[in-house]
């Protein structure tokens, strides 16, 4: 099997055992988050179990494009279990990191990895190629430490006597030989202390951030895998993949001598530069030191950085936004490093802090007030305030190592925190007042469900904030234009022309696209969030192409402005698997498996009734800027459409709409079993009616 | 744009402090990929360092009334509303007003050494 | 059988290394010079028949790589048609912890000048092909695997690399950059060598490789890692030295 290695590991740490699950078991998901889902189904009997039970099972999944040449499309894992971090329900969930673990478990022979069950004391995984051992922690003393210092630790072990930089043979004299260091998957302390916003954390900052999986694996006693192999992934077609990558790269990459437009981020024609964002509003920005771009395995455009000083490599993203009120920038990249080194999720403790500072300037909350939180604020902006921060998440005390009742409370996540201080109560209640920013699920607001509707619809109707930049670069290249007052990439009418011919099989309907306040409880907007759904979970989270760089739809190297989505994904794929596989057949897959995560939720407790955004979603207008394509008095423009909330029976309406769409039961959201035998999971009616979960139709 | 005349005592004085959680102003962080958030001030600094930032936003009729109603400046908010007027885009208009605002802040650092 | 005289270097506490590069003495200097023509044939000294430099070199920017190994992923697949970074005849090692430039280094073969791959082969096996622009290259069928290349390579990781080789029945054979002169799955009707494209340059995005045709410096590393970066790469905010 092209671009599979053909063995998924299969650890029970209960009984201590290594067991084998062949990949062509599962070869109809192809990879990624699609294998992830089916194992996950058909490993755990009860899927109401909490996420830090023992049964929970966290699946470790590559790719067949993992490892090769696909531009942007080598370097992810996916993450998935029962996570910690939603609420009420920690749902089934999946988070991705970047980086080289995947590449690695490739070449050490896997395409992927199960993990099930608990040790009594912790362990780290040790894969050499074909080798899986369980080793005890004490003998690195691995537990208790931070990421960076697990990761070394390991290192050095795996390397034995040799020196980094040379040939070594990690597996004996059996294996081959390499000159690269172990690929680490880890936790820090915060995973330990089964913190709920403890994430996984791989080499210097790749972070597989979302559902608290770093609190999964502290329960299970799981510190770290580490992965280091020598064999070969085989390409159906090496020359095709070569030349496709070289034809994707000129014609569709940036180019330094043709520079097209301002430098947006999240788009395939963006720069190797990384993308910090840390922005010590007081003095410097990007840090002007020697530096270098630093990618994922096979990407062309890195978004990460190495420094000079060291300080903050490999952060990006949210990971430099946090703490701007940093009093230097220096100050502002040592947090990154606590974040990545504690293994703590940025974005809810970033997203949190600015709550909890709120709750301090009103008087309510700090040493000896109504919630007595050992952070002062007196000190906001020091070293000493973000580090006793952080400590207190991921400690769950004081932050000095003494208890503390808000602590650990804060442990449980901001919106279980905040229920338990009282804050949640009333008609004045932080989730009504949007006080608490936190609109979905219990997690943080990332982009606006009022305005950017396939975001906030995608995601309440999923399972974690989606994080899924497929329909952002509007929102991000229309805000910018009209900040500085330059012209967006594309007018309204050529990006509606352009994204719609390309969504497949709703091409055509332009009206996808319009996120006006008329249309937003749609079935063209239900369309719009079912075709995003079914990309992203086949082509990004099963597939493993790169959400920063992926999908391409405006791209303003190529004639008319048309990107490569829809062309060059089916190319690539098919260069490496040898698969006739067509762009709409990875659509079509993409339902499959968001039909499969469904009845998982079903399973989990789902029900239309609780699919619903926060109260101040419903009640407080948007006030924040925001400008997405809309038809306004028959023509397309970027519409302002700040200023608004969502309706709460006119969502209603949306849900129903997307249901049917679906194929699924209006009347309480569930899978109906005509659809899901028309995608081949009948066994998956039978489970959702055997627990009274089918729906009708 | 003219220089500002120096400020009185008070307008000194509220510059330099922090204010109550009811007299914050509520301006939006914007960062790419990383969403809007909302972002509470609580004191003039604080704002003219918001406004530092790469896409600062904040409703400029909001400022001004904040400027005269909490900070008692009442020349730097006419200054602020000129400066929204010559502005032609908004980051134009926010790098003015930031760095008005900057001035501002500098006198009234002065003003308080030069009384130590 | 070659006459196997290899010049000795004193390292630092005098003691003779086991890798020793070549001692100029009153034989013509050697890849000192850069840009300069040579003659073809090089004399190392007056007993020795002279091996011809190669007409090609790489030459790498360790400030500028940004870590994300397609040059290596590009070897082995034009070479082997598979992703392997084991089986690459460049390598990329990093340290995502570490301080820049120290976090990463590119570790090319230099078609030395004076090869002491091609002098420690036993069977003839590695020679300087004079169809290929005498690039130093294995020749899979006299290769017996004894890994005396590997050894003899001067740098740290060795350039030759002995493996299984599924063409000759997964007998050990050995393998070096041999600037895709010989690639059997080369994407383009040029092909490799001097006169060609290799994998690795044409696929790397931040254009941090370079292929070469003047000898470089052979001491020390200069010659072969060098600066290229310009002020385009600079306004994207990197340094320029």
């Amino acid at each position: 099997m092209n671009g599979y290695m053909g063995e998924i590991a299969r650890v029970d740490l209960t009984q201590g055992k290594i067991m084998t699950i062949p990949t062509s078991d599962y070869k109809s998901w192809v990879g990624g988050h699609g294998m992830g889902s089916a194992i996950f189904f058909d490993l755990v009997k009860d899927k109401t179990i909490d996420g830090f039970n023992p049964a929970n099972v966290v699946t470790i999944m590559t790719s067949p494009l993992c490892g090769t040449l696909v531009p942007a499309g080598s370097g992810r894992t996916e993450v998935q279990g029962i996570g910690v971090q939603s609420y009420p329900i920690g749902w089934f969930t999946r988070s991705n990191f970047g980086g080289r673990f995947s590449t690695m478990l490739k070449h050490a022979g896997w395409d992927g990895i199960v993990i099930e069950g608990r040790t009594d004391s912790p362990v780290w995984i040790d894969i050499r190629n074909r080798t899986i051992q369980i080793r005890d922690c004490r003998s690195l003393s691995l537990w208790g430490t931070d990421t960076r210092t697990c990761q070394e630790r390991i290192w050095s072990y795996v390397c034995g006597t040799g020196t980094f930089g040379d040939w070594l043979k990690p597996h004996g004299e059996e294996g081959g030989k390499t000159t690269q260091r172990p690929a680490v998957l880890a936790i820090g302390p915060a995973g330990e202390n089964l913190s709920r916003m403890a994430c996984l954390i791989h080499d210097a900052a790749n972070s597989s951030g979302q559902g608290g999986f770093g609190a999964v694996w502290g329960s299970k006693n799981l510190k770290a895998i580490s992965v280091i192999g020598t064999g070969s992934i085989n390409i159906h077609a090496p020359k095709a993949l070569m030349k496709a990558r070289l034809r994707q790269m000129d014609k569709y990459a940036f180019d330094l001598d043709n520079r097209k437009r301002k430098p947006l981020s999240t788009v395939f024609d963006a720069f190797p530069r990384p993308m910090t964002l840390w922005g010590n509003p007081r003095g410097s920005k990007r840090p002007s030191e020697g530096q270098r771009p630093v990618a994922c395995v096979g990407c062309h455009a890195g978004c990460r950085g190495r420094y000079e000083s060291g300080l903050g490599n490999e952060a990006h993203c949210a990971g430099t936004a946090f703490y701007s009120e940093a009093s230097s920038l220096d100050i502002q990249r040592r947090s990154s490093d606590l974040l990545n080194r504690f293994g703590v999720n940025v974005f809810e403790a970033w997203r949190g802090l600015e709550y909890l500072r709120g709750l301090n300037r009103e008087g309510v909350l700090g040493p000896g007030k109504k919630i007595d939180f050992p952070l002062t604020f007196k000190n906001y902006g020091s070293y000493e305030f973000v580090e006793q921060f952080i400590k207190i998440i991921a400690f769950r005390n004081d932050g000095h190592g003494h208890k503390s009742q808000a602590g650990d409370d804060l442990g449980e996540g901001f919106v279980r925190a905040a229920k338990k201080w009282g804050r949640l109560e009333g008609d004045e209640g932080d989730l009504k007042t949007g006080w608490l920013n936190f609109p979905y699920w219990g997690l943080p607001n990332h982009y606006e469900p009022r305005t950017e509707l396939e975001w906030g619809y995608g995601t309440i109707l999923g399972d974690r904030d989606i994080n899924e930049h497929c329909f952002n670069t509007i929102f991000w290249d229309v805000l910018i234009s009209r900040f500085t007052g330059s012209k967006p990439s594309a007018t309204a009418e050529e990006t509606v022309k352009i994204y719609t011919d390309k969504m497949i099989p709703f091409q055509g309907d332009r009206l996808m696209m319009d996120y006006g306040t008329e249309n937003m409880y749609s079935e063209h907007m239900a369309k719009l969030v079912a075709w995003h759904r079914h990309y992203a979970r086949f082509w990004k989270q099963s597939a493993l192409l790169c959400d920063l760089r992926w999908p391409d739809f405006v791209n303003p190297y190529a004639p008319d402005k048309v990107g490569s989505t829809g062309e060059s994904e089916q190319v690539f794929f098919n260069a490496v698997t040898g698969k006739h596989f067509t762009f709409l057949d990875g659509i079509e897959l993409g339902r499959r498996i968001w039909n499969l995560d469904q009845a998982i939720w079903t399973l989990q407790g789902r029900h239309r009734d609780m699919v619903h955004f926060a109260d101040y979603i419903y009640q407080v207008p948007y006030g924040g800027p925001s400008f997405m394509t809309s038809k306004v008095n028959g023509a397309w423009e970027y519409a302002n459409i700040s200023g608004r909330c969502i309706n709460k029976e006119k969502f209603e309406e949306f849900k129903t709409r997307f249901y049917h769409l679906e194929g699924w039961d209006p009347e309480t959201g569930y899978p109906s079993r005509s659809t899901l035998r028309s995608l081949n999971l009948g066994y998956v009616a039978d489970e959702l009616e055997k627990n009274g979960k089918l729906g009708k139709g | 744009m003219g220089k500002l005349s120096g400020p009185d005592k008070e307008v000194a004085f509220r510059v330099l402090q922090e204010v109550g959680f009811e007299e914050r102003i509520v301006g939006y962080q914007v960062r790419e990929r990383s969403g809007t958030m909302i972002k509470s001030l609580y004191s003039f600094e604080e704002v003219v360092a918001f406004l530092n930032d790469q896409f600062p936003v904040l409703k400029f009729d909001e400022l001004k009334r904040w400027l005269q109603v909490v900070m008692k400046d009442e020349e730097l908010a006419l200054k602020v509303e000129e400066a929204v007027e010559q502005g032609h885009t908004d980051y134009e208009r926010t790098r003015r007003i930031r760095d008005l605002m900057r001035e501002r802040l500098v006198q009234c650092k002065n003003a308080r050494w030069k009384k130590a | 059988m070659k006459n196997k005289k290899y010049a000795k270097q004193d390292d630092a506490n005098g003691e003779i290394t086991r890798r020793s590069f070549l001692k100029l003495s009153g034989a013509a200097a050697v890849g000192m010079w850069v840009g300069k023509a040579l003659p073809d044939l090089i004399w190392i000294d007056e007993a020795t028949a002279a091996i011809p430099a190669s007409e090609g070199y790489l030459l790498v920017d360790t400030k500028k790589c940004q870590g994300c190994m397609s040059c290596m992923l590009a070897c082995s697949l034009v070479h082997e048609g598979v992703a392997n970074l084991s089986r690459a005849r460049i390598q990329v090692i990093q340290n995502p912890f570490e301080k820049w430039p120290h976090d990463l280094t590119i570790e090319q073969c230099r078609q030395c000048v004076d090869p002491s791959c091609v002098e420690a082969c036993p069977v003839d096996a590695l020679e300087a092909n004079p169809n290929y622009g005498n690039v130093r290259m294995v020749y899979g069928d006299r290769c017996t695997g004894c890994g005396e290349c590997v050894a003899a390579c001067p740098y740290t990781p060795s350039r030759s690399l002995v493996v299984a080789d599924e063409k000759y029945q997964n007998k050990e054979k050995a393998r070096k950059c041999d600037l895709c002169a010989k690639a059997p799955y080369h994407w383009h009707r040029k092909g490799g060598g001097p006169q060609g494209k290799q994998a690795c340059v044409e696929v790397c995005p931040v254009k941090a490789i370079k292929f070469a045709k003047e000898i470089p410096v052979q001491e020390g590393d200069t010659g072969y890692k060098v600066n290229l970066r310009d002020e385009k790469w600079a306004s994207l905010g990197y340094p320029m030295d």
